[in-house]
């Protein structure tokens, strides 16, 4: 072989290469392993102990007293008309709070996805303008609208 | 009766789902927007006229810059935990590589340029562990007294992230390598 050919990786080179690929892929499969079963388990985990609460209440006689003390914490003070009050409060408070809250989150990835509408829509201009100041402009790797490459997951 | 168990566990996922799902993609795409940030002020440093879109200095902190933003969503408490504990095995000198590559890539630079490159470097360190300590369970309920803390000027931001610049390091080697395993040209 001639010398204008690719140039040879020593020993070290290689070694070191083979340490850092090594590096890699032990941590690639850490990530596909542990987040997902992390994630995933917590929704199992609290699935299970909602149904062995569920099995152990239900038609039990202490799920009276679970009820009495609620309707006790929502309703302090000792006013005259406490039993009504009792029936009332928490069916409201309940239905408003989780209006609240799905109202919330809906806009919250409503705006979410108008970001990154909006980004998807500036990001080619702004390209345009870098790449005719530096033509050797690196990119991120990132979607258009700046969400994570599928790639990469 | 039992509605209130039922009611408190259905509370308990949906809050599972917001910190792990909502508020971790959302944490995920402010880092990014901050890096960006940090990304359009190296460019415009450039842009100026004030260091060569060429030099070394420039050209290792934009593939780290890119590396972050592509693995953004990979960096959690648990993964660098990993990832040191795999570098110190398989590769313990990737940190003091990449600190030689850096400081070979600033020896030429002016004083002004240095300070440049390297307040580029922190304000990227003070972002990634901002996310880390607000993505992560165990250290989300410190996140907060700590952002407090430099808000009240208890703690000082630029000694923190000098204090944890020599720790980075090997996390800066692996997300350089990273970023520089697919440096797309467009």
């Amino acid at each position: 072989m001639s010398g204008n050919g690719p140039k040879k990786k020593t020993y070290q080179q290689l070694e070191s290469e083979i340490k850092r690929l090594k590096t890699s892929a032990l941590l690639s499969l850490f990530e596909k392993l542990f987040p997902p079963l992390f994630k995933w388990g917590g929704f199992v985990g609290i699935a299970k102990f909602s149904a062995d609460a569920i099995i152990a209440l239900s038609g039990k006689a202490t799920s009276a007293a679970i009820d009495v003390n609620a309707s006790a914490a929502l309703n302090p003070g000792e006013t005259p008309n406490a039993m009504e009050a009792c029936e009332t409060w928490p069916f409201w408070i309940a239905a408003i709070s989780a209006i609240i809250a799905t109202a919330a989150v809906s806009y919250g990835l409503n705006q979410r996805r108008l970001r990154r509408m909006a980004i998807e829509h500036l990001t080619p201009f702004k390209e345009r303008w870098e790449r005719s100041i530096d033509p050797n402009r690196t990119s991120s790797g990132l979607l258009a609208d700046g969400s994570t490459n599928p790639e990469d997951e | 009766m039992t509605a209130y168990p039922v009611i408190f566990y259905l509370l308990l996922a949906a809050l599972w789902w917001l910190f792990f799902w909502a508020h971790a993609d959302y944490r995920t795409d402010l880092l990014r927007f901050r890096i960006f940030v940090i990304r359009d002020q190296l460019f415009g440093y450039a842009a100026q006229g004030k260091i060569r879109f060429d030099d070394p200095a420039y050209v290792l902190t934009r593939q780290l810059l890119n590396g972050n933003l592509r693995f953004a969503h990979r960096l959690t408490l648990s993964n660098l935990l990993v990832l040191c504990a795999l570098q110190q095995k398989y590769d313990p000198d990737s940190g003091g590589n990449f600190h030689a590559r850096l400081n070979q890539a600033l020896h030429g630079l002016e004083l002004e340029q240095k300070k440049a490159i390297s307040d580029i470097h922190a304000q990227l360190h003070h972002c990634m562990i901002a996310h880390v300590a607000n993505v992560s369970p165990l250290l989300f309920p410190f996140a907060w007294p700590l952002k407090m803390a430099v808000k009240l000027h208890w703690l000082r931001t630029h000694r923190l992230t000098k204090q944890t610049r020599m720790r980075m390091e090997p996390i800066d080697a692996a997300i350089y390598d990273l970023g520089r395993q697919r440096d797309a040209y467009c």
